[in-house]
Protein backbone atom coordinates (compact mmCIF):
# COMPACT_ATOMS: atom_id res chain seq x y z
CA UNK A 1 0.00 0.00 0.00
CA UNK A 2 1.38 3.36 -1.06
CA UNK A 3 1.10 6.41 1.18
CA UNK A 4 1.45 9.85 -0.42
CA UNK A 5 1.80 12.91 1.79
CA UNK A 6 1.76 16.33 0.14
CA UNK A 7 2.38 19.73 1.70
CA UNK A 8 1.38 18.44 5.15
CA UNK A 9 1.38 20.90 8.04
CA UNK A 10 0.04 20.62 11.55
CA UNK A 11 -0.06 23.26 14.24
CA UNK A 12 -1.18 23.20 17.85
CA UNK A 13 -1.99 26.81 18.67
CA UNK A 14 1.10 28.81 17.73
CA UNK A 15 3.33 25.74 17.80
CA UNK A 16 4.03 24.42 14.29
CA UNK A 17 4.78 20.71 14.62
CA UNK A 18 4.85 19.66 10.94
CA UNK A 19 5.91 22.05 8.17
CA UNK A 20 4.98 21.48 4.51
CA UNK A 21 5.99 17.84 4.56
CA UNK A 22 6.13 15.85 1.30
CA UNK A 23 6.64 12.09 1.53
CA UNK A 24 5.91 8.99 -0.49
CA UNK A 25 6.00 5.74 1.47
CA UNK A 26 6.23 2.52 -0.50
CA UNK A 27 5.68 -1.09 0.64
CA UNK A 28 8.47 -2.21 2.95
CA UNK A 29 9.61 -0.82 6.28
CA UNK A 30 10.07 2.92 6.57
CA UNK A 31 11.66 4.27 9.71
CA UNK A 32 10.84 7.79 10.88
CA UNK A 33 13.92 8.89 12.76
CA UNK A 34 14.18 12.05 14.76
CA UNK A 35 14.79 13.54 18.17
CA UNK A 36 12.04 14.15 20.73
CA UNK A 37 9.70 16.87 19.49
CA UNK A 38 10.57 16.36 15.81
CA UNK A 39 6.92 15.62 14.94
CA UNK A 40 7.13 11.81 14.62
CA UNK A 41 4.10 11.07 16.79
CA UNK A 42 2.04 13.82 15.17
CA UNK A 43 2.91 12.48 11.71
CA UNK A 44 1.89 8.93 12.67
CA UNK A 45 -1.32 10.17 14.31
CA UNK A 46 -2.23 12.00 11.11
CA UNK A 47 -1.40 8.97 8.94
CA UNK A 48 -3.51 6.82 11.24
CA UNK A 49 -6.46 9.27 10.91
CA UNK A 50 -6.48 9.85 14.67
CA UNK A 51 -5.62 13.50 14.03
CA UNK A 52 -6.56 15.81 11.17
CA UNK A 53 -3.87 17.86 9.44
CA UNK A 54 -4.02 21.65 9.50
CA UNK A 55 -3.07 21.74 5.84
CA UNK A 56 -2.08 19.37 3.04
CA UNK A 57 -3.31 16.10 1.62
CA UNK A 58 -2.71 12.42 2.39
CA UNK A 59 -3.59 9.44 0.27
CA UNK A 60 -3.42 5.97 1.76
CA UNK A 61 -3.61 3.31 -0.92
CA UNK A 62 -5.43 5.80 -3.13
CA UNK A 63 -7.93 6.74 -0.41
CA UNK A 64 -8.00 10.46 0.28
CA UNK A 65 -8.03 11.07 4.02
CA UNK A 66 -9.75 14.43 3.61
CA UNK A 67 -13.08 12.69 2.87
CA UNK A 68 -15.04 10.72 5.52
CA UNK A 69 -15.39 7.77 3.13
CA UNK A 70 -11.65 7.80 2.41
CA UNK A 71 -10.84 7.83 6.12
CA UNK A 72 -13.17 4.90 6.81
CA UNK A 73 -11.66 2.85 3.99
CA UNK A 74 -8.15 3.67 5.18
CA UNK A 75 -9.09 2.71 8.74
CA UNK A 76 -10.20 -0.69 7.48
CA UNK A 77 -6.71 -1.27 6.14
CA UNK A 78 -4.41 0.04 8.82
CA UNK A 79 -3.09 -1.10 12.16
CA UNK A 80 -1.80 1.46 14.62
CA UNK A 81 0.34 1.30 17.72
CA UNK A 82 0.16 4.65 19.55
CA UNK A 83 3.00 5.94 21.68
CA UNK A 84 1.02 5.03 24.77
CA UNK A 85 -1.56 2.26 24.69
CA UNK A 86 -4.28 2.80 27.26
CA UNK A 87 -6.39 -0.03 28.66
CA UNK A 88 -9.42 -0.59 30.80
CA UNK A 89 -8.32 -1.93 34.20
CA UNK A 90 -10.62 -4.94 33.99
CA UNK A 91 -9.43 -5.96 30.50
CA UNK A 92 -7.25 -9.01 29.97
CA UNK A 93 -4.74 -9.23 27.13
CA UNK A 94 -7.18 -11.32 25.13
CA UNK A 95 -10.05 -8.93 25.83
CA UNK A 96 -8.17 -5.86 24.63
CA UNK A 97 -6.98 -7.46 21.40
CA UNK A 98 -10.45 -8.95 20.89
CA UNK A 99 -12.08 -5.54 21.44
CA UNK A 100 -9.91 -3.93 18.76
CA UNK A 101 -10.59 -6.88 16.45
CA UNK A 102 -14.33 -6.31 16.93
CA UNK A 103 -13.92 -2.61 16.10
CA UNK A 104 -11.95 -3.65 13.01
CA UNK A 105 -15.07 -5.43 11.79
CA UNK A 106 -13.96 -9.01 12.45
CA UNK A 107 -17.50 -10.08 13.22
CA UNK A 108 -17.22 -13.86 13.06
CA UNK A 109 -16.43 -14.92 16.62
CA UNK A 110 -14.51 -18.09 15.75
CA UNK A 111 -12.35 -16.44 13.09
CA UNK A 112 -11.82 -13.40 15.30
CA UNK A 113 -10.64 -15.49 18.24
CA UNK A 114 -8.29 -17.41 15.95
CA UNK A 115 -6.75 -14.14 14.77
CA UNK A 116 -6.54 -12.79 18.31
CA UNK A 117 -4.74 -15.95 19.37
CA UNK A 118 -2.35 -15.73 16.42
CA UNK A 119 -1.54 -12.06 17.18
CA UNK A 120 -0.96 -12.73 20.86
CA UNK A 121 1.20 -15.71 19.99
CA UNK A 122 3.23 -13.63 17.52
CA UNK A 123 4.28 -11.24 20.30
CA UNK A 124 5.01 -14.08 22.72
CA UNK A 125 2.22 -13.40 25.18
CA UNK A 126 0.24 -16.65 24.90
CA UNK A 127 1.10 -17.57 28.47
CA UNK A 128 -0.47 -14.39 29.86
CA UNK A 129 -3.40 -14.05 27.45
CA UNK A 130 -5.87 -14.46 30.30
CA UNK A 131 -4.14 -12.02 32.65
CA UNK A 132 -5.30 -8.49 33.29
CA UNK A 133 -3.15 -5.93 31.51
CA UNK A 134 -2.67 -3.89 34.67
CA UNK A 135 -0.68 -6.78 36.16
CA UNK A 136 1.82 -6.88 33.26
CA UNK A 137 5.19 -5.15 32.96
CA UNK A 138 5.71 -2.13 30.69
CA UNK A 139 7.42 -4.25 28.03
CA UNK A 140 4.60 -6.77 28.03
CA UNK A 141 2.03 -3.99 27.69
CA UNK A 142 3.97 -2.71 24.69
CA UNK A 143 3.69 -6.17 23.16
CA UNK A 144 -0.06 -6.15 23.79
CA UNK A 145 -0.12 -2.91 21.81
CA UNK A 146 1.75 -4.54 18.95
CA UNK A 147 -0.66 -7.52 19.03
CA UNK A 148 -3.71 -5.28 18.69
CA UNK A 149 -2.03 -3.43 15.81
CA UNK A 150 -1.49 -6.60 13.78
CA UNK A 151 -4.66 -8.49 14.71
CA UNK A 152 -6.67 -7.45 11.64
CA UNK A 153 -3.79 -8.25 9.26
CA UNK A 154 -3.44 -4.61 8.12
CA UNK A 155 -1.99 -3.51 4.79
CA UNK A 156 -0.52 -0.43 6.46
CA UNK A 157 1.08 -0.82 9.86
CA UNK A 158 1.93 2.34 11.83
CA UNK A 159 4.07 1.82 14.90
CA UNK A 160 5.00 4.70 17.20
CA UNK A 161 8.14 3.89 19.21
CA UNK A 162 7.42 0.14 19.05
CA UNK A 163 10.57 -1.00 20.81
CA UNK A 164 10.32 1.37 23.75
CA UNK A 165 10.42 -0.66 26.95
CA UNK A 166 11.32 -3.95 25.26
CA UNK A 167 14.29 -5.94 26.50
CA UNK A 168 17.02 -6.89 23.97
CA UNK A 169 15.59 -10.35 23.32
CA UNK A 170 12.11 -9.00 22.76
CA UNK A 171 13.50 -6.25 20.55
CA UNK A 172 15.16 -8.91 18.42
CA UNK A 173 11.92 -10.90 18.28
CA UNK A 174 10.01 -7.76 17.35
CA UNK A 175 12.43 -7.06 14.50
CA UNK A 176 11.91 -10.60 13.19
CA UNK A 177 8.15 -10.16 13.43
CA UNK A 178 8.19 -6.83 11.61
CA UNK A 179 10.48 -8.16 8.90
CA UNK A 180 8.19 -11.13 8.34
CA UNK A 181 5.13 -8.83 8.22
CA UNK A 182 6.70 -6.36 5.79
CA UNK A 183 6.83 -8.76 2.85
CA UNK A 184 3.55 -7.60 1.37
CA UNK A 185 2.65 -4.46 3.27
CA UNK A 186 3.78 -0.98 4.24
CA UNK A 187 5.20 -0.63 7.73
CA UNK A 188 6.00 2.80 9.15
CA UNK A 189 7.76 2.92 12.48
CA UNK A 190 8.90 5.96 14.37
CA UNK A 191 11.87 5.76 16.64
CA UNK A 192 14.79 7.69 18.02
CA UNK A 193 16.86 4.49 18.12
CA UNK A 194 19.16 4.33 15.10
CA UNK A 195 19.81 0.62 15.66
CA UNK A 196 16.12 -0.14 15.01
CA UNK A 197 16.40 1.59 11.65
CA UNK A 198 19.67 -0.13 10.78
CA UNK A 199 18.25 -3.54 11.70
CA UNK A 200 14.98 -3.59 9.78
CA UNK A 201 14.23 -0.54 7.64
CA UNK A 202 14.38 -0.47 3.87
CA UNK A 203 13.79 3.26 3.86
CA UNK A 204 14.41 6.03 6.38
CA UNK A 205 13.03 9.53 6.89
CA UNK A 206 14.95 11.87 9.16
CA UNK A 207 12.48 14.28 10.70
CA UNK A 208 13.69 17.50 12.27
CA UNK A 209 11.37 20.19 13.61
CA UNK A 210 8.56 19.04 11.39
CA UNK A 211 10.60 18.83 8.20
CA UNK A 212 12.08 15.84 6.38
CA UNK A 213 15.83 16.42 6.24
CA UNK A 214 16.44 13.12 4.47
CA UNK A 215 14.35 10.43 2.78
CA UNK A 216 16.03 7.43 1.21
CA UNK A 217 17.67 4.11 1.93
CA UNK A 218 19.71 3.66 5.11
CA UNK A 219 22.82 3.07 2.97
CA UNK A 220 22.28 6.42 1.24
CA UNK A 221 21.99 8.13 4.61
CA UNK A 222 25.23 6.47 5.69
CA UNK A 223 26.93 7.72 2.51
CA UNK A 224 26.17 11.29 3.58
CA UNK A 225 28.79 10.91 6.28
CA UNK A 226 31.51 9.52 4.02
CA UNK A 227 34.71 11.47 4.67
CA UNK A 228 33.18 13.24 7.63
CA UNK A 229 33.97 10.85 10.49
CA UNK A 230 37.44 10.73 12.06
CA UNK A 231 39.43 9.33 14.91
CA UNK A 232 41.67 11.97 16.51
CA UNK A 233 43.83 12.32 19.57
CA UNK A 234 42.19 15.41 21.01
CA UNK A 235 38.86 17.22 20.85
CA UNK A 236 39.11 19.73 17.95
CA UNK A 237 37.41 23.12 17.81
CA UNK A 238 36.13 22.63 14.27
CA UNK A 239 34.11 19.49 14.99
CA UNK A 240 30.33 19.49 14.69
CA UNK A 241 30.28 16.69 17.25
CA UNK A 242 32.93 14.74 19.07
CA UNK A 243 33.15 12.29 21.93
CA UNK A 244 35.73 10.06 23.53
CA UNK A 245 35.40 6.35 22.68
CA UNK A 246 36.03 3.42 25.03
CA UNK A 247 39.48 2.98 23.48
CA UNK A 248 40.45 6.51 24.48
CA UNK A 249 40.45 8.07 21.00
CA UNK A 250 38.19 10.97 20.05
CA UNK A 251 35.53 10.26 17.44
CA UNK A 252 34.91 13.40 15.42
CA UNK A 253 32.06 14.23 13.05
CA UNK A 254 32.80 17.17 10.77
CA UNK A 255 35.69 18.40 8.62
CA UNK A 256 39.09 16.77 9.07
CA UNK A 257 40.16 17.94 12.54
CA UNK A 258 43.93 17.57 12.09
CA UNK A 259 46.49 16.08 9.75
CA UNK A 260 46.96 13.15 12.13
CA UNK A 261 43.25 12.30 12.20
CA UNK A 262 42.27 9.00 10.57
CA UNK A 263 39.15 8.70 8.45
CA UNK A 264 36.87 5.86 9.51
CA UNK A 265 33.80 4.13 8.12
CA UNK A 266 30.72 6.06 9.24
CA UNK A 267 27.82 4.34 10.95
CA UNK A 268 24.17 5.16 10.42
CA UNK A 269 24.21 6.98 13.75
CA UNK A 270 27.12 9.16 12.58
CA UNK A 271 25.15 10.08 9.47
CA UNK A 272 22.02 10.84 11.47
CA UNK A 273 23.96 13.07 13.84
CA UNK A 274 25.62 14.82 10.92
CA UNK A 275 22.32 15.46 9.13
CA UNK A 276 20.53 16.75 12.22
CA UNK A 277 23.44 18.92 13.33
CA UNK A 278 23.62 20.58 9.93
CA UNK A 279 19.86 21.21 9.98
CA UNK A 280 18.48 24.74 9.90
CA UNK A 281 17.65 26.24 13.27
CA UNK A 282 14.13 26.94 14.40
CA UNK A 283 14.67 30.65 13.78
CA UNK A 284 15.81 29.96 10.21
CA UNK A 285 12.76 27.78 9.61
CA UNK A 286 10.48 30.60 10.70
CA UNK B 1 -29.94 -37.78 13.17
CA UNK B 2 -26.97 -40.03 12.49
CA UNK B 3 -23.46 -38.89 13.33
CA UNK B 4 -21.56 -41.57 11.45
CA UNK B 5 -18.56 -40.08 9.78
CA UNK B 6 -18.21 -39.83 6.07
CA UNK B 7 -16.72 -37.08 3.92
CA UNK B 8 -20.11 -35.48 3.16
CA UNK B 9 -21.28 -35.42 6.72
CA UNK B 10 -21.58 -32.44 9.02
CA UNK B 11 -19.60 -33.89 11.98
CA UNK B 12 -16.66 -34.42 9.65
CA UNK B 13 -16.52 -30.68 9.05
CA UNK B 14 -16.53 -30.22 12.79
CA UNK B 15 -13.75 -32.73 13.15
CA UNK B 16 -11.70 -31.03 10.49
CA UNK B 17 -12.13 -27.83 12.46
CA UNK B 18 -10.49 -29.54 15.39
CA UNK B 19 -7.31 -29.56 13.35
CA UNK B 20 -7.64 -25.80 13.01
CA UNK B 21 -7.83 -25.43 16.75
CA UNK B 22 -11.59 -25.17 17.11
CA UNK B 23 -13.08 -27.13 19.99
CA UNK B 24 -15.16 -30.12 18.91
CA UNK B 25 -18.91 -29.92 19.32
CA UNK B 26 -20.13 -31.92 22.35
CA UNK B 27 -22.49 -34.13 20.32
CA UNK B 28 -19.67 -35.16 17.98
CA UNK B 29 -17.45 -35.95 20.97
CA UNK B 30 -20.24 -38.01 22.48
CA UNK B 31 -20.72 -39.94 19.27
CA UNK B 32 -17.00 -40.63 18.93
CA UNK B 33 -16.95 -42.16 22.39
CA UNK B 34 -19.71 -44.59 21.43
CA UNK B 35 -18.92 -45.48 17.80
CA UNK B 36 -15.93 -47.72 17.16
CA UNK B 37 -16.07 -47.23 13.38
CA UNK B 38 -15.88 -43.46 13.64
CA UNK B 39 -13.19 -43.65 16.27
CA UNK B 40 -11.12 -45.78 13.91
CA UNK B 41 -11.86 -43.40 11.02
CA UNK B 42 -10.65 -40.43 13.06
CA UNK B 43 -7.53 -42.26 14.16
CA UNK B 44 -6.63 -43.16 10.58
CA UNK B 45 -7.90 -40.26 8.51
CA UNK B 46 -7.89 -37.27 10.82
CA UNK B 47 -4.87 -37.43 13.10
CA UNK B 48 -5.52 -34.73 15.66
CA UNK B 49 -3.00 -32.02 16.31
CA UNK B 50 -3.27 -32.00 20.07
CA UNK B 51 -1.23 -28.82 20.41
CA UNK B 52 -3.70 -26.94 18.27
CA UNK B 53 -6.65 -28.50 20.06
CA UNK B 54 -5.11 -27.40 23.35
CA UNK B 55 -4.55 -23.90 21.95
CA UNK B 56 -8.22 -23.87 20.99
CA UNK B 57 -9.23 -24.85 24.50
CA UNK B 58 -7.00 -22.12 25.92
CA UNK B 59 -8.52 -19.56 23.58
CA UNK B 60 -11.98 -20.50 24.79
CA UNK B 61 -10.81 -20.13 28.36
CA UNK B 62 -9.30 -16.71 27.66
CA UNK B 63 -12.21 -15.51 25.57
CA UNK B 64 -13.87 -12.47 27.10
CA UNK B 65 -16.65 -13.19 29.53
CA UNK B 66 -19.27 -10.75 28.33
CA UNK B 67 -21.14 -8.86 31.01
CA UNK B 68 -24.87 -9.32 31.45
CA UNK B 69 -25.42 -5.75 30.21
CA UNK B 70 -23.42 -6.48 27.05
CA UNK B 71 -25.37 -9.68 26.45
CA UNK B 72 -28.63 -7.80 26.95
CA UNK B 73 -27.57 -5.14 24.44
CA UNK B 74 -26.60 -7.81 21.92
CA UNK B 75 -30.04 -9.38 22.39
CA UNK B 76 -31.47 -6.00 21.42
CA UNK B 77 -29.65 -6.53 18.10
CA UNK B 78 -26.93 -3.98 18.77
CA UNK B 79 -23.66 -4.81 16.98
CA UNK B 80 -21.07 -6.46 19.21
CA UNK B 81 -18.67 -3.50 18.93
CA UNK B 82 -21.35 -1.05 20.01
CA UNK B 83 -22.48 -3.20 22.92
CA UNK B 84 -18.91 -3.46 24.15
CA UNK B 85 -18.26 0.23 23.57
CA UNK B 86 -21.31 1.16 25.65
CA UNK B 87 -20.43 -1.16 28.51
CA UNK B 88 -16.89 0.25 28.53
CA UNK B 89 -18.08 3.84 29.10
CA UNK B 90 -16.50 5.15 32.32
CA UNK B 91 -19.79 6.73 33.42
CA UNK B 92 -21.51 3.35 33.20
CA UNK B 93 -19.13 1.52 35.49
CA UNK B 94 -20.43 0.23 38.81
CA UNK B 95 -18.58 2.70 41.02
CA UNK B 96 -19.77 5.72 39.05
CA UNK B 97 -23.37 4.48 38.97
CA UNK B 98 -23.25 3.78 42.71
CA UNK B 99 -22.20 7.38 43.38
CA UNK B 100 -25.01 8.67 41.16
CA UNK B 101 -27.55 6.49 42.94
CA UNK B 102 -26.37 7.74 46.36
CA UNK B 103 -26.52 11.43 45.37
CA UNK B 104 -29.91 11.13 43.70
CA UNK B 105 -31.34 9.06 46.56
CA UNK B 106 -30.17 11.60 49.13
CA UNK B 107 -31.65 14.44 47.10
CA UNK B 108 -34.94 12.58 46.80
CA UNK B 109 -34.91 11.77 50.52
CA UNK B 110 -34.26 15.39 51.56
CA UNK B 111 -36.96 16.58 49.16
CA UNK B 112 -39.40 13.98 50.50
CA UNK B 113 -38.73 14.96 54.13
CA UNK B 114 -39.27 18.66 53.51
CA UNK B 115 -42.30 18.21 51.26
CA UNK B 116 -43.62 21.02 49.06
CA UNK B 117 -43.28 23.80 51.61
CA UNK B 118 -43.64 27.32 50.21
CA UNK B 119 -41.20 28.42 47.53
CA UNK B 120 -38.47 25.87 48.42
CA UNK B 121 -36.29 24.54 45.61
CA UNK B 122 -36.83 20.76 45.19
CA UNK B 123 -33.33 19.24 45.66
CA UNK B 124 -33.92 16.35 43.26
CA UNK B 125 -34.93 18.66 40.43
CA UNK B 126 -31.83 20.80 40.96
CA UNK B 127 -29.38 17.94 41.42
CA UNK B 128 -30.62 15.60 38.68
CA UNK B 129 -29.23 17.72 35.79
CA UNK B 130 -25.90 18.09 37.62
CA UNK B 131 -25.46 14.35 38.15
CA UNK B 132 -26.36 13.44 34.59
CA UNK B 133 -24.31 16.30 33.10
CA UNK B 134 -21.20 14.95 34.83
CA UNK B 135 -21.93 11.42 33.60
CA UNK B 136 -22.50 12.54 30.01
CA UNK B 137 -19.36 14.69 29.92
CA UNK B 138 -17.34 11.72 31.20
CA UNK B 139 -18.68 9.09 28.83
CA UNK B 140 -16.56 9.76 25.73
CA UNK B 141 -13.38 11.49 24.65
CA UNK B 142 -9.58 11.34 24.72
CA UNK B 143 -9.28 12.43 28.34
CA UNK B 144 -11.91 9.98 29.53
CA UNK B 145 -11.45 6.78 27.55
CA UNK B 146 -8.03 5.09 27.81
CA UNK B 147 -8.61 3.33 24.50
CA UNK B 148 -9.87 6.44 22.72
CA UNK B 149 -6.90 6.87 20.37
CA UNK B 150 -7.07 3.22 19.33
CA UNK B 151 -10.80 3.27 18.75
CA UNK B 152 -10.54 6.42 16.62
CA UNK B 153 -8.52 4.64 13.95
CA UNK B 154 -11.06 1.85 13.46
CA UNK B 155 -13.91 1.98 10.94
CA UNK B 156 -16.47 1.99 13.77
CA UNK B 157 -18.63 5.12 13.56
CA UNK B 158 -17.66 7.82 16.06
CA UNK B 159 -21.10 9.42 15.83
CA UNK B 160 -22.89 6.17 16.60
CA UNK B 161 -20.48 5.37 19.45
CA UNK B 162 -20.93 8.82 21.02
CA UNK B 163 -24.72 8.86 20.67
CA UNK B 164 -25.03 5.31 21.96
CA UNK B 165 -22.91 6.04 25.01
CA UNK B 166 -24.73 9.29 25.74
CA UNK B 167 -28.08 7.64 25.23
CA UNK B 168 -27.15 4.79 27.55
CA UNK B 169 -25.86 7.17 30.22
CA UNK B 170 -28.95 9.39 30.06
CA UNK B 171 -31.22 6.33 29.96
CA UNK B 172 -29.70 4.59 32.96
CA UNK B 173 -29.61 7.79 35.02
CA UNK B 174 -33.17 8.62 34.00
CA UNK B 175 -34.36 5.29 35.39
CA UNK B 176 -32.55 5.98 38.68
CA UNK B 177 -34.02 9.49 38.91
CA UNK B 178 -37.52 8.30 37.97
CA UNK B 179 -37.42 5.60 40.64
CA UNK B 180 -36.07 8.02 43.27
CA UNK B 181 -38.62 10.66 42.29
CA UNK B 182 -41.44 8.15 42.43
CA UNK B 183 -40.38 6.79 45.83
CA UNK B 184 -39.99 10.29 47.27
CA UNK B 185 -43.41 11.35 45.95
CA UNK B 186 -42.17 14.85 45.05
CA UNK B 187 -44.45 17.76 44.38
CA UNK B 188 -43.66 18.18 40.73
CA UNK B 189 -44.92 15.96 37.91
CA UNK B 190 -42.99 12.71 37.63
CA UNK B 191 -40.83 13.56 34.61
CA UNK B 192 -40.53 17.33 35.01
CA UNK B 193 -36.83 16.88 35.62
CA UNK B 194 -36.21 15.35 32.21
CA UNK B 195 -36.06 18.39 29.87
CA UNK B 196 -33.84 20.46 32.19
CA UNK B 197 -31.62 17.41 32.74
CA UNK B 198 -31.32 16.83 28.98
CA UNK B 199 -30.56 20.49 28.28
CA UNK B 200 -27.88 20.86 30.98
CA UNK B 201 -26.33 17.48 30.10
CA UNK B 202 -26.07 18.20 26.39
CA UNK B 203 -24.78 21.73 27.02
CA UNK B 204 -22.05 20.24 29.23
CA UNK B 205 -21.30 17.61 26.56
CA UNK B 206 -20.92 20.28 23.86
CA UNK B 207 -18.50 22.31 25.98
CA UNK B 208 -16.64 19.17 27.08
CA UNK B 209 -16.25 18.07 23.47
CA UNK B 210 -14.51 21.33 22.60
CA UNK B 211 -12.47 21.60 25.79
CA UNK B 212 -12.22 19.07 28.61
CA UNK B 213 -14.85 17.07 30.52
CA UNK B 214 -14.15 18.99 33.72
CA UNK B 215 -14.66 22.32 31.94
CA UNK B 216 -17.87 21.04 30.38
CA UNK B 217 -19.30 19.87 33.69
CA UNK B 218 -18.17 23.06 35.44
CA UNK B 219 -19.73 25.32 32.83
CA UNK B 220 -22.98 23.35 32.81
CA UNK B 221 -23.27 23.45 36.58
CA UNK B 222 -22.45 27.15 36.82
CA UNK B 223 -25.09 28.03 34.22
CA UNK B 224 -27.72 25.79 35.81
CA UNK B 225 -27.14 26.81 39.43
CA UNK B 226 -26.99 30.48 38.41
CA UNK B 227 -30.40 30.12 36.77
CA UNK B 228 -31.82 28.40 39.85
CA UNK B 229 -30.37 31.01 42.23
CA UNK B 230 -31.53 33.87 40.06
CA UNK B 231 -35.10 32.58 39.95
CA UNK B 232 -35.26 31.69 43.64
CA UNK B 233 -34.00 35.13 44.67
CA UNK B 234 -36.32 36.97 42.27
CA UNK B 235 -39.47 36.23 44.20
CA UNK B 236 -41.00 34.16 41.40
CA UNK B 237 -42.55 30.80 42.19
CA UNK B 238 -39.57 28.50 41.61
CA UNK B 239 -41.29 25.33 40.41
CA UNK B 240 -43.45 27.05 37.82
CA UNK B 241 -40.64 29.36 36.64
CA UNK B 242 -38.04 26.63 36.28
CA UNK B 243 -40.19 23.61 35.48
CA UNK B 244 -43.36 25.11 34.04
CA UNK B 245 -44.40 24.57 30.42
CA UNK B 246 -42.56 27.61 28.91
CA UNK B 247 -39.32 26.66 30.68
CA UNK B 248 -39.66 23.04 29.57
CA UNK B 249 -40.06 24.20 25.99
CA UNK B 250 -36.86 26.26 26.27
CA UNK B 251 -35.00 23.26 27.71
CA UNK B 252 -36.22 21.10 24.87
CA UNK B 253 -35.06 23.56 22.23
CA UNK B 254 -31.70 24.00 23.95
CA UNK B 255 -31.19 20.22 24.23
CA UNK B 256 -32.07 19.71 20.59
CA UNK B 257 -29.75 22.51 19.48
CA UNK B 258 -26.84 21.16 21.53
CA UNK B 259 -27.47 17.63 20.24
CA UNK B 260 -27.52 18.73 16.60
CA UNK B 261 -24.36 20.80 17.08
CA UNK B 262 -22.55 17.90 18.73
CA UNK B 263 -23.49 15.46 15.98
CA UNK B 264 -22.43 17.97 13.31
CA UNK B 265 -19.07 18.48 14.96
CA UNK B 266 -18.31 14.82 15.46
CA UNK B 267 -19.36 13.90 11.93
CA UNK B 268 -16.80 16.39 10.67
CA UNK B 269 -14.29 15.23 13.31
CA UNK B 270 -13.92 18.72 14.77
CA UNK B 271 -14.24 17.72 18.41
CA UNK B 272 -12.66 15.27 20.85
CA UNK B 273 -9.30 16.12 19.33
CA UNK B 274 -6.18 14.44 20.62
CA UNK B 275 -3.89 16.77 22.56
CA UNK B 276 -0.40 17.56 21.26
CA UNK B 277 1.97 14.63 21.69
CA UNK B 278 4.04 14.84 24.83
CA UNK B 279 1.66 17.25 26.55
Amino acid sequence: MRVVVENLSRSFGSSKVLRDLDLTLEPGITGILGPNGAGKTTLLRILSTALAPSKGSIKVGGWDLSSPHGRTEARRRLGYLPQEVGYYPRFTVFQLVDYIAILKELDDRGERHRRVRTAIDAVGLSAVAGKRIKTLSGGMRRRVGIAQAIVADPELLLLDEPTGGLDPEQRMRFRQLITSLSADRTVVLSTHLVEDIAAVCTSVVVLWQGQALFHGQPAQLRERADGMVWLADAVPDSALLSWRTEEGAVRVIGPRPSAAAVAIEPTLEDAYLLVTNCAPTDAQLR
Amino acid sequence: MSYHLDPTHHPLEELSQVRAGVVLAPQAMEHLAQCAACEQFVAQELPLDLDRVFAGVLAELHAPRTTSLERALCRLRLPVWLARSITAAPALQGSWLACSVVVISLAALVGGLHGSSGNAVPPLLVLAPCVVAAAVAFCYGPRVDPLFELTQVTPASRTVALLARMGAVIGVNSVVIAVASGLAGGPVAAFAWFPSMAAVSLLSAVIAARTRPVVGVGAGLVIWTSAVLAVSSSGLRVTSALWGAPAQLCYGVAALGCGVLLVHWIRHERVFLLPQAGL
